[in-house]
């Protein structure tokens, strides 16, 4: 836990971002990606050549990047005093270390992925 | 004598040399109707159990001694009305502390992480008396005034949903102190400070139930400290803001 | 060091109790529960623009399978769970954002105003953005 608490400002800075990033733009992907993707609505906007040449822009690219990977850094820092909040003291180290390693393996495959369009 | 009304009180009672745990005791006292919590709890000690244990002092909110929880809620029984309650009154002490007896918590817990931050201005050097006072304009006094009025009375570590899983965090009241002194423009103990923010769960426990500035007697708000303690702190880990940025 | 200041042993105490009302049973506690929980549909939420992403790498096949994927049942029943909380992520993220973004403050503020009327505000900002998003993502320009 020696490692975790000396980099506390760092989660709690990705944990700011990733909250404003979700709040920005969180459920507008929800609404319009997850829910209405499959839908007559999107069938133009988000037709593959269209989403790749959407995704894969520079800007699409640091966009997909940052939303991603902070809004999980944001979430597993939630979790982790979510977690505290539900069990207690006793499963602060399992919390703090599963969270971050989830979003960590989330991270490296976001940008992997990212990189891969 | 003015009119009296009934009112039916819920006491906690703890008496360790009986009790193997706080047990719930009803006393029925006459409350006139410009009573407090606190004149019914006195009532009860006088007239009906002189054995009943509470703190309290001023009985003008200002020395935060008789905090206790009434129907939950965590107030200055000084300052909460009988007349604003209707049917049973249950008085507890304060929860997230230890209960010495009856309404009695131990505080040693509080004071400590008080003591922690460090709570009084800090110089390099001390200026020499002749050279007179330390100088503040109304405007830096304006800077963390509002951090000054805590009286102490630890509402708000009672209503800390923190402080009950992470009994080491430092807690709202000692992060609002240490923010206060912080922000100071004679203080220089900015840098000594941030170690004791940082040590452990320290300041970073708290996630944001803004509890404490709800509960809080003296509008001192302390989650705003805590969120701007932690953003300044925040800043300085990464070099942006030197360690001490306030003069 | 005097016999005053000797380590005085300590009374017996009764163990902490719990505030009154957490997680669950009072609304205030049970706002913020519900705030932290929003963590695990938000984060699911991520992890389905991952997979998305991945899909969307994975050629035209993989990305239209991806999308028809997302319309079964469960998927819609989960989407909007994870909506809906997204949703009370904002909202209160507007009203708790704002002490971090009011930055040293000087005068005694008034006692803080109930959720409502500050998480409304930036929340008009966000609908606006969730707005843009979504044209530009269907393509209606």
């Amino acid at each position: 836990m020696k490692l975790i608490h000396k980099l506390e400002p760092i989660w709690w800075m990705l944990f700011g971002g990733g909250g404003f990033v979700a709040a920005f733009f969180l459920p507008g992907l929800i609404i319009s990606v997850l829910l209405l993707g499959p839908s007559e609505l999107m069938s133009t906007g988000l037709s593959y050549p269209r989403a790749h040449a959407l995704a894969a822009s520079p800007v699409g690219r640091i966009f997909l990047i940052a939303v991603i990977t902070l809004v999980l850094w944001h979430c597993a820092h939630h979790l982790r005093h979510f977690m505290l909040d539900l069990f207690g003291h006793a499963v602060a180290p399992i919390a703090a270390y599963g969270a971050y390693a989830l979003a960590l393996a989330g991270t490296i495959a976001t940008v992997q992925a990212v990189l891969a369009l | 004598m003015a009119e009296t009304k009934l009112y039916k009180l819920e006491v906690l009672r703890f008496r360790p040399e009986t009790d193997k745990q706080p047990v719930f005791e009803t006393y029925e006292v006459p409350c006139m109707d410009d009573w407090v919590v606190l004149d019914a709890l006195n009532a009860i000690k006088d007239d009906i159990d002189p054995t009943l244990s509470h703190r309290w002092s001023c009985r003008m909110g200002v020395c935060g001694s008789c905090g206790m929880l009434v129907n939950g809620r965590p107030v200055l029984t000084c300052a909460a009305f009988v007349r604003n309650y209707t049917g049973t009154i249950r008085v507890e002490p304060l929860s997230n502390f230890p209960i010495v007896r009856d309404l009695v918590v131990d505080l040693e817990s509080f004071i400590d992480k008080i003591k922690s931050v460090k709570p009084w201005i800090i110089r390099k050097l001390e200026k020499d008396l002749s050279e007179g006072e330390y100088r503040q304009s109304p405007a830096q006094l304006e800077e963390f005034k509002q951090y000054s009025m805590c009286i102490n009375c630890a509402l708000c570590y009672a209503a800390c949903p923190v402080l009950a899983s992470e009994p080491e965090f430092l807690g709202p009241a000692a992060i609002a102190l240490a923010h206060r002194y912080n922000l100071d423009s004679r203080d220089e103990g900015n840098a000594e400070r941030f170690s004791s923010l940082n040590a452990g769960d320290g300041l970073w426990g708290c996630s944001y139930a803004n509890e404490c500035s709800q509960v809080c007697p003296k509008h001192v708000d302390p989650a705003m400290a805590i969120q701007q303690a932690k953003l300044t702190d925040a800043l300085q880990f990464v070099h942006v803001l030197p360690k001490k940025s306030f003069t | 060091m005097s016999a005053a200041h000797a380590k005085v042993e300590k009374t017996p105490t009764a163990p902490a109790r719990k505030p009154s009302g957490f997680p669950l049973g009072w609304y205030r506690y049970r706002n913020y529960t519900i705030f932290a929980a929003t963590c695990i549909p938000m984060g699911v939420a991520a992890f389905e623009l991952l997979a998305g992403v991945r899909a969307l790498g994975g050629g035209e096949e993989a990305w239209n399978a991806w999308l028809q994927s997302l319309a079964a049942g469960p998927m819609r029943a989960l989407n909007i769970v994870c909506l809906l909380f997204a949703l009370y992520f904002a909202f209160r993220f507007g009203w708790v954002g704002r002490k971090i973004a009011a930055g040293r403050i000087g005068p005694i503020p008034k006692p803080p105003a109930p959720m409502p009327i500050l998480g409304v505000a930036p929340l008009g900002g966000f609908v606006t953005l969730w707005l843009i998003l979504f044209v530009i993502l269907g393509g209606f320009v």
